[in-house]
């Protein structure tokens, strides 16, 4: 049996009668409330509404116009600065307080001299001159195809980014969203690279030239697509499709194609130095199409052997009559 | 009219209602089919159901708006729900009667004072919460098993899966064989022992371990109204606590958020009256807090919080998960589907062809009693015209599709089917594959139109040397939807020939095989 | 269980029972209204089975002629279900290659609420159509000069349209009743493109006019005079000096098997219909008058046709037709 025990006294209990009275209304008032505000009134969506964001990305710059250049040689800052000079200087595309983002070819983790991947002394550069613009962030990323690490670091890109003074995001997981192109068949409720780009303003796509078993080549509009996450291999079905939805998903600033040695064949892997051959040329360009389209010349063939590259030009991403930008032609120095 | 014959009637009329409701979760128009009867009401009154998926999913899933009416109630008037409503308090209350029938009186007493294990319901409440109130997001970790031991959950798994399938045999309601569901028989014992704890000590598991009365006791703690001990001729002869059902020493100073409200000391009282139901505190006083120390709260809160991130390290919800696991058309993706599953089994028992069975612990012990299919039980895979699950289930872990949506018509061509799974052809056991005889029952059963199998002919020469021709099934990964038929009906019966795995299901974009434009039908009239 | 009876309960003890009575009550009578109101998954399945109405047959015509408007809507038969519609007649449409029936019913607005049916028979082939049409042909029907082939008698009028074979029959043989049916089928026939017409010019050509009944000639598709195996002739009723009697004649792909069906309809007469050979005529070359007893058959087989007599009264009405078949099939033809 329990001990007796003293409660309040009875004067106490009328008083605290009220207010527990009040305290329960308040409690119901509060319950009725959270209760509502919480109350779901479309509970999970049904599959065929989109709730991904459009991630559309506009980053060219208008005021500038199209313009490419061609540089011949094989010393690539060298090539990059005369290319860019040619065009008009790096400042009409970067100007101070830029937030500059590099999308890379990082996807395999092979040494750069095997041109699978984008030479980081070419990046370097390029780092260089945005900071030498005024940007006032420069961030290198890709989603690799192999391990992240090991690929920014056996490509030599990671250090070059470093040492240059520039950001490296390697993405994980967490780092992408379920985005939507709006008129893509394929690109709908897919990871797509998200949180690298806070902030940022400017975007070049620096890539080499190489040739590609499904799509034909890959140069700097393949390029982008290190920008897929999830399971992305599936669009290897329809990579033409893949290719055109990217295009349409990002405008960059710039595109800097290197074919200083172009990969010929067993793209786009490659591995072998028999595999390239010395083109001895850089590209800079606003128009992604037009830089691919010339491009394919370095690789033996035309644009028009390129499908992607055909109906890119078709849905008017871009001209594949590069010569109709007046590319400035600038040969190698005499030494 | 006594209250405590008032409670008696409320208890049968509860439990009588709650038989019935689960007797009745058959799809079908009769009277003891589902019809219009309100069969998720009980759990849609379960306050430990919505607080549960309120914390995991941050939304209060519409229908369980009827909890806010038991948290009123419980709010003004204490654990009314647990001696008057809840159909296991009411089961417990019963067995404990009969249990303790022929225990002499001081005996009876004894079993009836409070005991501090009864705080552990608080600890239980408290880890199961703060497990499901990890935050949502990218990293939803919230894992929501209150349904394990929440009551409602809890006898309605085991009423579904055990108690009724023997009444079903006898009432032969079901026609042909009698359903099956796997582990119910772990379902049955454990509801078994549960019951079989009243012979311990009467309501064992309403005052020790169960959770909602652990919710409902913290909500009802302070109610203006309650039982309550006078002291102007009490003897202190402890005869109230004779059938005390919530050992919540009546007496005084009454432990607030222990009684039941079971009315039985105001009858028992030999002075009369000086236990009373009235405006509280009592002239007795009360112990109006849970009985839980702060330290234990803490550590039920630390294990609760460890539990999701300790259940996912295991990439079941990842890279690893189970492609044997086909969850329900409409199911929505495996993360949520866990913060919103309370285990009811409600869908399990409306399932028509007895296709879904409660999961064992093989893909998990998180996915433990949640519905999944296993084709080769029931009368078919899952049919295409059916609904039912998704209308049966109280939290939205299924959502309610409409046949629409199901089928991938009427507005939803866009989308497509809903793909619960593919079928795959294991060349090796199939009969015109591997061993020369014809046989094409899953072309032939195969529900969708035009068929997900196609047949490749093939002219071959037997070793007796007699030409034949045979069929040989192929699946279309564009037009399956994984329903199961074509794994039910293989004739190879021991591992079918053609198995569904839970590829290419729609409610996880990460699951699917081909690209989606190749199943849905071309968007039109779209330009760049 | 024991209570005290020291306490009997009071006022609002009762009171507070009947409150949760009442509360019980309300819930019993909130769960009865419930199990009406079917849940959305009971009623899908309820209907399931029917899963998708079948599509409404589209009306015969788009647009109807002033007057006219379609009673009800169309109807569609697969050979499966033709009995169901015209019953026995079914067989002579499913033995000539039939593939559907469409068939409405069309008002004439003012008048006595009289009503033409319209059948559209889809027979495969133009071929096809015509022998239904001339099978049915009704004796005295005047040619209504529409479409490929056409008949009107009182309150019918058919026509061949290509592969189709349509019947407008009128509720009443009234004048403006006809007046409708034709204009529904000039409507029909203008409404609807067809591939191939129907025309039976070269095989009508086959047979002389003297004679000739106005309109008989007409394509039997299948079992021939009771012959199981002989599909596709072409046969003419001819009245002479009060004697009927029927000519036949079908082009056959060659010479070969023109000679070949001639032999076996030769067969038949003889063994299967218990007839007699009489001696071979002169002429045509290969020709056979077989006695049945109380008629009397000629066969022959020149080139790639297959032609004959059949039910000539004596042995001289069949002779003096063959020859007549003779002259007309031989001289006239290549």
């Amino acid at each position: 049996m329990n001990p007796s025990a003293r409660g309040p006294e009875p004067l106490a209990t009328r008083r605290e009668f009220f207010r527990r009275g009040l305290s329960a209304g308040a409690a119901i008032a509060a319950t009725g409330g959270i209760g509502a505000w919480l109350l779901d009134r479309h509970p999970p969506g049904d599959f065929g509404r989109t709730r991904s964001l459009d991630l559309r990305r506009d980053f060219s710059v208008r005021s500038a116009g199209p313009a490419m250049a061609i540089a011949r040689g094989r010393d690539r800052p060298g090539m990059l600065r005369r290319a860019l000079a040619a065009m008009g200087g790096i400042g009409r595309f970067i100007a101070t307080g830029d937030r500059v983002m590099l999308k890379v070819n990082a996807a395999f983790a092979t040494p750069a001299l095997l041109g699978a991947t984008t030479h980081p002394e070419l990046l370097a550069e390029l780092v260089r001159l945005c900071r030498a613009a005024g940007a006032a962030s420069v961030v290198v990323t890709d989603n690799p195809i192999n391990a992240p690490e090991s690929c920014f670091e056996l490509t030599g890109i990671g250090a070059a980014a470093r040492s240059a003074g520039a950001d490296l995001f390697i993405p994980g997981p967490g780092a992408f969203r379920a985005g939507t192109l709006p008129s893509g068949r394929l690109i709908r409720d897919w990871p797509v690279l998200y949180e690298p780009f806070a902030g940022v303003t400017k975007l070049i796509g620096v890539a080499p030239v190489k040739s590609h078993h499904r799509a034909g080549a890959s140069m700097t509009m393949k390029n982008w697509y290190g920008l897929l996450g999830g399971r992305r291999n599936q669009f290897h079905q329809d990579i033409d499709g893949i290719i055109v939805e990217l295009a349409m998903l990002v405008k960059p600033t710039l595109v800097v194609l290197d074919g200083t040695d172009s990969m010929m064949t067993n793209g786009p892997t490659g591995g072998s130095l028999a595999d390239l051959k010395a083109t001895s040329t850089l590209v800079v360009a606003t128009d992604a199409v037009a830089a691919d389209a010339f491009g394919a010349t370095l690789l033996g063939r035309t644009f028009r052997d390129l499908p992607y590259l055909v109906r890119a030009g078709e849905s008017g991403l871009g001209t594949t009559d590069f010569e109709s930008l007046h590319p400035a032609r600038v040969p190698a120095p005499a030494s | 009219m006594r209250i405590t014959t008032a409670r008696r009637i409320a208890q049968v009329f509860f439990f009588v209602l709650f038989a019935w409701l689960c007797f009745v979760a058959a799809v079908g128009t009769r009277m003891w089919q589902w019809r219009g009867w309100p069969i998720r009401w009980f759990l849609e009154l379960d306050p430990l159901v919505a607080l549960g998926t309120v914390l995991s999913t941050r939304s209060l899933y519409p229908a369980l708006s009827w909890a806010l009416a038991t948290i009123v109630l419980t709010i003004l008037l204490g654990r009314v729900f647990c001696g008057w409503v809840c159909p296991l308090g009411s089961i417990h209350h019963f067995a404990s009667w009969l249990a303790q029938r022929s225990v002499p009186l001081k005996r009876r007493i004894e079993a009836n004072q409070y005991h501090p294990a009864q705080a552990i319901k608080y600890c239980l409440l408290a880890g199961m919460l703060a497990a499901a109130a990890l935050p949502v997001g990218r990293m939803m970790l919230a894992s929501l098993q209150t349904g394990l031991l929440d009551p409602i959950p809890l006898v309605n798994r085991s009423f579904n899966l055990a108690v009724l399938s023997v009444t079903d045999l006898a009432a032969g309601r079901w026609s042909g064989p009698g359903r099956l569901y796997s582990g119910a028989g772990l379902i049955g014992a454990i509801f078994i022992a549960v019951v079989l704890l009243n012979v311990a000590v009467p309501r064992f598991y309403c005052r020790f371990i169960c959770p909602l009365g652990a919710l409902l006791g913290v909500i009802g703690r302070s109610a203006p109204w309650g039982i309550g001990g006078q002291r102007t001729k009490c003897t202190e002869c402890g005869v109230c606590d004779l059938n005390c059902a919530g050992a919540c020493s009546p007496m005084g100073p009454i432990r607030a958020s222990e009684c039941l409200m079971c009315m039985n000391c105001l009858d028992d009282c030999p002075k009369g009256g000086q236990i009373a139901y009235g405006p509280r505190p009592a002239s007795a006083g009360e112990i109006a807090s849970p009985g839980i120390s702060r330290r234990d709260f803490v550590i039920s809160v630390a294990a609760g919080l460890a539990v999701a991130p300790l259940a996912r390290l295991g990439g079941a919800t990842a890279g690893d998960w189970p492609a044997g696991m086909i969850r329900p058309p409409g199911a929505v993706a495996e993360e949520e589907f866990l913060a919103r599953c309370v285990k009811c089994s409600e869908c399990v028992r409306v399932c028509p062809t007895n296709v879904l069975q409660p999961a064992g612990f093989s893909w998990g012990w998180e996915a433990l009693w949640t519905p999944a299919l296993n084709n080769r039980i029931g009368t078919s895979g899952c049919q295409a015209n059916c609904i039912a699950c998704g209308h049966a289930c109280p939290t939205g872990a299924i959502r309610p599709l409409t046949l629409d949506e199901k089928l991938g018509r009427g507005g939803f061509e866009a989308a497509g089917p809903i793909r619960i799974g593919l079928a795959f052809v294991d060349r090796g056991r199939c009969l015109p594959w591997a061993m020369e005889r014809p046989c094409i029952v899953c072309e032939e059963t195969c529900p969708v139109s035009p068929k997900a199998i196609h047949l490749d002919e093939v002219e071959l020469t037997t070793r007796e040397g007699k030409a034949i021709h045979l069929q040989r099934p192929v699946v279309d990964p564009a037009r399956c939807v994984g329903c199961g038929v074509c794994e039910h009906e293989c004739p190879m019966s021991g591992l079918r020939a053609i198995r569904v795995t839970a590829d290419n299901e729609t409610r996880d974009p990460g699951h699917a095989v081909l690209l989606r434009f190749d199943i849905r039908p071309a968007l039109k009239g779209r330009d760049s | 269980m024991q209570h005290s009876k020291a306490r009997s309960p009071g006022l609002w003890e009762r009171a507070i029972g009947a409150c949760a009575l009442a509360v019980l009550a309300a819930v019993l009578a909130g769960v009865c209204i419930q199990q009406a109101r079917f849940d959305p998954a009971v009623m899908v399945a309820a209907v399931a089975p029917q899963a998708a109405p079948a599509p409404a047959v589209p009306g015969l015509l788009d647009q109807w002629p002033a007057g006219l408007a379609p009673m009800g809507g169309a109807e569609t038969f697969a050979p499966a279900t033709l009995s169901d519609k015209i019953d026995g007649k079914a067989d002579l449409y499913l033995s000539a290659g039939f593939v559907s029936l469409r068939d409405q019913r069309v008002k004439l607005s003012g008048g006595q609420g009289s009503w033409t049916e319209m059948f559209v028979y889809d027979m495969g082939l133009p071929a096809n159509a015509f022998s239904v049409f001339s099978s049915q042909r009704r004796p005295g029907a005047a040619d209504a000069g529409i479409a490929d082939y056409s008949y009107e008698a009182d309150n019918e009028l058919c026509l061949v349209h290509g592969r189709y074979y349509v019947e407008l029959v009128c509720s009443d043989p009234s004048v403006s009743a006809r007046r409708a049916a034709e204009a529904l089928a000039r409507a029909y026939v203008g409404a609807t493109a067809v591939a191939e017409h129907a025309n039976i010019g070269a095989e009508e050509a086959l047979f002389p006019p003297e004679g000739l009944v106005a309109g008989s000639v007409s394509l039997v598709p299948s079992d021939v005079f009771g012959f199981d195996r002989l599909k596709n002739v072409f046969v003419a009723r001819y009245r002479v000096g009060g004697n009927e009697v029927t000519l036949f004649a079908a082009k056959r792909g060659g010479p070969g098997e023109a000679a070949k069906e001639a032999a076996e309809l030769r067969g038949f007469f003889v063994a299967d219909c218990g007839g007699t050979e009489t001696p071979a005529p002169p002429a045509p070359p290969g020709a056979a008058i077989i006695d049945l007893g109380g008629s009397f058959e000629a066969v022959f087989a020149m080139g790639p046709y297959l032609a004959g007599v059949h039910q000539a009264a004596d042995r001289d009405t069949a002779l003096a037709w063959l020859a007549v078949l003779d002259r007309r099939i031989g001289g006239g033809k290549p």
